[in-house]
């Protein structure tokens, strides 16, 4: 089974305005995800993936910055949960650094309730 | 900066990042994504060959005896910055086989002009059949060389 891509309502805000108002950034962070996602594919353990635009959160959570897509770019973190037992990437938000503290918080919380739901 | 007035959780699944760009609002970014991954194939190609060996980069650095950010470097890098030398360490460090292939590019691929590293810019003169001496070429002679002609392959 390959791994597949579940997006939050808040990803789909979030993505709206950054094809408005920042297309070069998140063209970039998508490239990072896209081969993040390919890394997952071909790593023995998922879970030991790493990379130099990969930064681990607490709770699982991995950010995905803008990396190697040019200069010029604001920093850029698109935040990911990988679920290995159902093989889902679930894109929880995207943000810069204005919102970091926000976008974690928001995060943790959607993370709790997916371990919630799983539990249940 | 952005605002959420709704965070409830309605979600919707994807086979592939590029399917997360199919509007037609998306065709900016969907342009720019295009043109990094084919800027990136080969350091891709070097990112997972370390992925698929078990090693993280700081593993990799000590096997090429480089640091890890050196190895965090090439690989945020494009493929024009590579060089044959790191293509080479990276393969002996993850015991793969090296092959470089020459191919001609397909028409799509030579009108979009997003040939990637890997593939020649110009193409290829065709290597002729053997002229005819004493010897006559085979059916299967001829065949050959005009394969070998359309797929050049080098081994390092």
């Amino acid at each position: 089974m390959r791994w597949s891509l579940q997006t939050t309502e808040r990803w789909e805000t979030d993505k709206e305005w950054y094809v408005k108002k920042r297309p070069a950034e998140l063209a970039a962070v998508l490239r990072n995800l896209d081969r993040y996602m390919q890394m997952l594919e071909a790593a023995p353990n998922p879970m030991t993936v790493s990379g130099g635009f990969l930064h681990p959160e607490s709770m699982g959570i991995l950010a995905v910055d803008q990396k190697g897509g040019g200069s010029n770019l604001q920093q850029t973190r698109l935040y990911v949960f990988a679920e290995p037992e159902t093989r889902t990437l679930h894109l929880l938000t995207i943000g810069d650094k204005a919102s970091q503290s926000k976008d974690i918080q928001f995060c943790q919380r959607t993370v709790k309730n997916l371990r919630n739901k799983e539990a249940r | 900066m952005k605002t959420h007035n709704n965070t409830q959780n309605t979600t919707r699944r994807f086979e592939s990042v590029r399917e997360l760009l199919t509007r037609p609002e998306d065709k900016a970014v969907r342009d720019q994504f295009d043109a990094l991954t084919a800027q990136t194939r080969l350091v891709q190609e070097l990112t997972l060959m370390r992925t698929r060996a078990g090693l993280s980069q700081a593993q990799l650095a000590a096997k090429m005896g480089c640091t890890q950010g050196r190895i965090s470097k090439i690989e945020s890098s494009l493929d024009a910055d590579l060089t044959i030398g790191i293509v080479q360490a990276y393969a002996r460090a993850t015991f793969s086989d090296m092959k470089i292939w020459f191919l001609k590019p397909s028409k799509q691929v030579a009108r979009s002009g997003a040939r990637g590293t890997l593939v020649s810019k110009k193409p290829h003169t065709p290597m002729r059949a053997p002229k005819k001496t004493g010897l006559k070429a085979t059916a299967s002679a001829r065949k050959s060389a005009k394969t070998a002609a359309k797929r050049r392959v080098v081994s390092v």
